[in-house]
């Protein structure tokens, strides 16, 4: 992993074309200012695992084809 | 060209259905070729079929049967991934992948990260809807239901 220090008001460039920006230091937290194009995907890691996680756990009931069988009752 | 399935067993399917997921999907992400199967009997649910891995397969619905006011936007960066332009509405096919848990009332469907299918283009990708109130697990049912 590449580690870089940067201060508040700097900013780091990838690839040409993204940019960084460190905003605010406060309490622990970190605000970032990202400039990239529209076409680039930017997502707080968090919610992109936590679509990996569902969909993890979706593939993994074997008991899909009964619970489908029952719904398809319940909704006639 | 024959698949092996994970519901649905050897099927036989046509080259030209096969959709592309250039990004695969979070979990999955080296499945690219996919194909989405119906149930004979079962109109509510597709099955998005991986088609290397017989065991990646996901059941899906069409998110607006069960919640009637769902609401997305695609944005830039997916429509590229999606060829769409603005107007490509008519192309494109919404679906929801549902977890089953051990009843019905315990199923869920992931309505934060929908399937996105541009179909006349055979390419599709799972789009996270990051400012939406949405969660990856809102009841298919509610268990005081009476259809009756």
């Amino acid at each position: 992993m590449l580690v870089l220090n940067r201060k508040v008001g700097e900013s780091i460039i990838i690839d040409d074309e993204i940019e960084v920006i460190i905003l605010e230091v406060k309490d622990g937290k970190v605000k970032l200012g990202i400039e990239a194009d529209e076409s680039i995907t930017i997502l707080r890691k968090e919610v992109y695992d936590e679509v990996r996680e569902e969909n993890t756990r979706s593939i993994e009931e074997d008991n899909s084809l009964d619970i489908l069988k029952m719904m398809k009752n319940k909704r006639k | 060209m024959k698949i092996r399935t994970k519901f649905l067993g050897e099927v036989e399917i046509d080259k030209s259905e096969i959709i592309n997921f250039p990004k695969g999907l979070p979990g999955f992400e080296k499945a690219r070729e996919f194909i989405i199967l119906g149930f004979v009997d079962n109109d509510y649910f597709s099955i998005l079929q991986s088609i290397e891995e017989e065991y990646i397969s996901f059941i899906m619905v069409n998110p607006w049967d069960f919640y009637k006011d769902y609401d997305i936007e695609i944005k830039k960066d997916s429509l590229k991934v999606l060829q769409l332009g603005k107007e490509d509405r008519d192309k494109v096919n919404v679906y929801s992948i549902i977890t089953t848990g051990k009843t019905l009332e315990e199923s869920t469907c992931n309505l934060l990260a929908p399937i996105i299918v541009n179909r006349e283009d055979r390419v599709g990708r799972q789009i996270i809807l990051n400012d939406f109130p949405y969660t990856t697990k809102h009841k298919l049912f509610v268990e005081e239901e009476d259809l009756c």
